[in-house]
């Protein structure tokens, strides 16, 4: 699956839902880019960069929610 | 005469037991038949997380002081203070004597913390919403309302009599669509809780308020369960998170879950709050809050602004809590927060379930139907900042053994 059919505007409404939860206790997440492969790459900031629970909040919230809302995602990673 | 007469007759007729309340055994009778009679169960707070549930020590899930504040010495010595300078009353409603400076100078700072204009001080969250839609809609208006609302604020439509709609929970393309059905210059409002209590999930208010702006329609939310937890800089709610408190009519929301204490507001335009002062009766035939609630109400609203502490360490419960259920094998939740229902369906079942978890020394609420849609009956674990990793821990242990 090729990137360019990913709907940036789309993978940012995804990112306006999880803010909330985010924020919440001082974390936050920005869009770096899609590759390729349909992966949506994510540099999470703040507090969640040193949470513990942060994985699981990537990989489980933010990734399970992406791919409900966008198929075409294959899958979301952190990157620094 | 007529006395005398009926009296000579029922002396003369043999005595006949007549159940004068059959109407009401029958219906709980009913009730109880189907497994949806409630009960008052007596249960004894000892602090912030330990209670006391008929009898049985156990740790609350079930309760919404979700940072703890209600056993806060801050909110306590507030509390105190008022009664000593004001008395245990109010003595009367607000338009009458019961509009005390306190009681402004808060609705004041709601307004600052809510970034509106005015603010108006309800006893109860309830009581606002049945009192803010009967007083603002009538039979030309038409309301978009979520289908999974808050029972008070169905109340409130109901009472009002005006038109209403209720679209699929949270779906922001039904809402469009019911919206673009309704006459193009009739009155609108959409009508939606901030955070589902049952659920513990939240809508996109950036999409709805913009549904909103392109129909036309007012917008009034219910932060009830989301003040005080959401909201990075003021923990005012979602509409803070969202950043669309410009775009939204009205914000309600109450002091009695995650800010400790009791009652409730509305922010919004001083056009609006003018209007609720004039034609809002559960506010004006009701007695105004007493002094200590105005006086925790205040305490809370500066400290979730000034103390971040509680408000964090909720959300470090939140993202464990929901890591801990997912490795366990439980459904994973999309939004994290800070109510985790967990979904069993069958009415007797949750019930079952519920006595088990409090047997184990956990309290975790069952719902069920009317409280929930009928098949979705389910445990309802609410979290609180003054919860510890290892009852976190034990909590997920027993679930998942249950």
């Amino acid at each position: 699956m090729s990137a360019a059919t990913i709907d940036k505007e789309k993978v940012e409404q995804v990112l306006t839902m999880v803010r909330p939860y985010l924020q919440a206790d001082g974390g936050d997440v920005e869009l770096v880019g899609i590759t390729d492969e349909g992966v949506v790459q994510l540099r999470l900031q703040g507090a969640c960069g040193t949470c513990p629970s942060s994985t699981y909040t990537l990989k489980m919230g933010i990734e399970e929610q992406m791919k409900q809302y966008i198929p075409e995602v294959t899958g979301v990673e952190a990157v620094v | 005469m007529a006395g005398r007469f009926c009296f000579k007759i029922s002396l003369m007729t043999t005595p006949v037991e007549t159940d004068v309340f059959e109407v009401y055994r029958a219906e709980l009778e009913n009730l109880r038949d189907q497994g949806r009679m409630r009960a008052l169960k007596s249960v004894e707070i000892i602090d912030g997380v330990q209670c006391k549930v008929a009898g049985q020590n156990a740790i609350n899930f079930s309760s919404n002081d979700y940072l703890g504040l209600s056993q806060d010495e801050r909110l306590k010595q507030a509390a105190i203070a008022a009664i000593q300078q004001h008395g245990t009353g109010s003595g009367s409603s607000r338009l009458i004597a019961g509009s005390s400076p306190e009681v402004q100078k808060l609705e004041e700072n709601i307004a600052a913390w809510k970034h509106t204009e005015a603010a108006l001080v309800f006893n109860s969250g309830y009581q606002a919403n049945v009192a803010i839609a009967q007083a603002l809609f009538d039979k030309n208006t038409h309301v978009f309302a979520d289908k999974l609302n808050h029972a008070s604020l169905v109340d409130g439509m109901l009472l009002a009599g005006c038109k209403w709609t209720r679209y699929t929970h949270l779906d922001m393309d039904a809402l469009a669509q019911k919206l673009s059905q309704a006459p193009k210059n009739s009155s609108k409002w959409i009508v939606t809780d901030s955070l589902f209590s049952m659920d513990g999930d939240y809508g996109n208010l950036s999409k709805l308020c913009s549904i909103a702006e392109e129909h036309g329609a007012h917008v009034l939310i219910d932060e009830a369960h989301a003040a005080g937890v959401f909201g990075n800089e003021h923990a005012s709610g979602l509409a803070e998170a969202f950043a669309v408190q410009n775009k939204i009519t009205l914000q309600m929301g109450t002091f009695s879950k995650a800010l400790g204490g009791f009652g409730a507001y509305v922010a919004g335009p001083k056009v609006l709050i003018d209007t609720l002062i004039n034609k809002a009766r559960g506010l004006i035939y009701s007695t105004a809050l007493p002094p200590a609630m105005i006086a925790t109400a205040q305490a809370a609203i500066d400290l979730v602004q000034a103390d971040r502490s509680m408000k964090e360490a909720l959300w470090r419960n939140i993202h464990s809590a929901h890591a801990k259920l997912a490795e366990a094998g439980f459904p994973k939740s999309l939004q994290p927060t800070q109510i985790m229902p967990i979904h069993i369906g069958d009415d007797a079942k949750t019930m079952q379930a519920m006595q088990q978890l409090l047997e184990a020394g956990y309290f975790v609420q069952g719902v069920r139907p009317p409280t929930v849609p009928e098949g979705s009956s389910r445990l309802r674990i609410s979290l609180s900042a003054l919860h510890t990793s290892e009852q976190l821990d034990g909590l997920i242990h027993a679930l998942a053994v249950k």
